[in-house]
């Protein structure tokens, strides 16, 4: 995500009803001074951009992840994950908001039938000539019209999402082995040749902040 | 001398802000209007998943490129 679907108001809602937002730093102090980047998505409304370099994960307050996705969604397509996370909360947690042990089929199975869902939507965005009317109408504030790039950049985005959907549902769902925070930060650095964070590992900090939970 | 020659090793001049015209002043960059405008961030970790815990919800972390309180994105 980027932090124009962060600054979406009912997107925020929905966010704090399931979730505290936190965020962690690439590098103290970066920023990139591309200061038309944000207004410019804001005012297109691109679908996706599933770049590697931004990600949100979903984890549980002991900072177990039980789902993430890259890069930028539009609020339209992110709604769709936090979709997800509802279930996740409504079928997996106890009710002291904590995962249940027997909670391993549920997630596995809410994994899996999402894969399923995005597996279809990609095999569409690929193959139908109709594909641009599943997207309704051009943005609202005609910021842009759906065209080869908008289905190129989705179908990257939906195939990624099916992946993580797919690792989930076969190898961690198993509690309580869903991956550490703190694991997926690290192994998580380089997803673009192209990305801008620091090559040092996390900082102390952040590792301390974590093992500490 | 010393800043131009960390600005030539790799890695390190790209997690120091560049100066740009229009960008920065004092190394904080001019930000879009609507910047954290609608998601609430609690900047400390432990401090969010304890809340997470106390309220039944789960963490939403955001891995963004750059620091929050800087203009990252």
């Amino acid at each position: 995500m980027r932090t124009v679907t962060f600054s979406d108001l009912p997107t925020a809602r929905r966010i704090h009803e399931s979730c505290v937002p936190t965020w962690v730093n690439v590098a103290p102090g970066f920023h990139n001074c591309d200061g038309g980047g944000e207004s410019s998505i804001w005012s297109t409304e691109p679908e996706a951009f599933a770049t590697k370099n931004i990600v949100t994960y979903f984890a549980t307050p002991d900072f177990r992840v039980f789902h993430y996705l890259s890069g930028y969604w539009h609020p339209s397509l992110f709604g769709k994950e936090l979709d997800f996370v509802e279930r996740v909360r409504r079928e997996a947690l106890d009710e002291k908001g904590r995962l249940r042990t027997e909670s391993a089929t549920a997630l596995r199975r809410a994994h899996r039938e999402r894969a399923g869902e995005l597996a279809r939507l990609v095999a569409y965005f690929e193959k139908e000539p109709g594909w641009s009317a599943a997207l309704g109408p051009d943005p609202v504030h005609g910021g842009h019209r759906h065209d080869d790039g908008c289905r190129w950049s989705l179908v990257n985005g939906l195939d990624h999402l099916r992946d993580v959907h797919t690792q989930f549902a076969k190898s961690w769902a198993n509690w309580p082995g869903l991956p550490p925070l703190a694991r997926l930060l690290e192994n998580y650095r380089y997803g673009n040749d192209f990305a801008e964070g620091s090559p040092m590992p996390i900082g102390k900090d952040l590792r301390t902040a974590i093992k500490a939970r | 001398m010393i800043s131009l020659l960390l600005s030539l090793l790799p890695g390190v001049a790209d997690r120091n802000p560049t100066e740009v015209a229009g960008c920065c002043s004092g190394g904080v960059p001019a930000r879009w209007p609507g910047y954290k405008r609608a998601v609430v961030w609690t900047e400390d970790l432990g401090e969010a998943a304890a809340r997470a815990r106390a309220e039944g919800k789960f963490l939403l972390v955001f891995r963004l490129v750059g620091d929050l309180r800087s203009g990252g994105t």
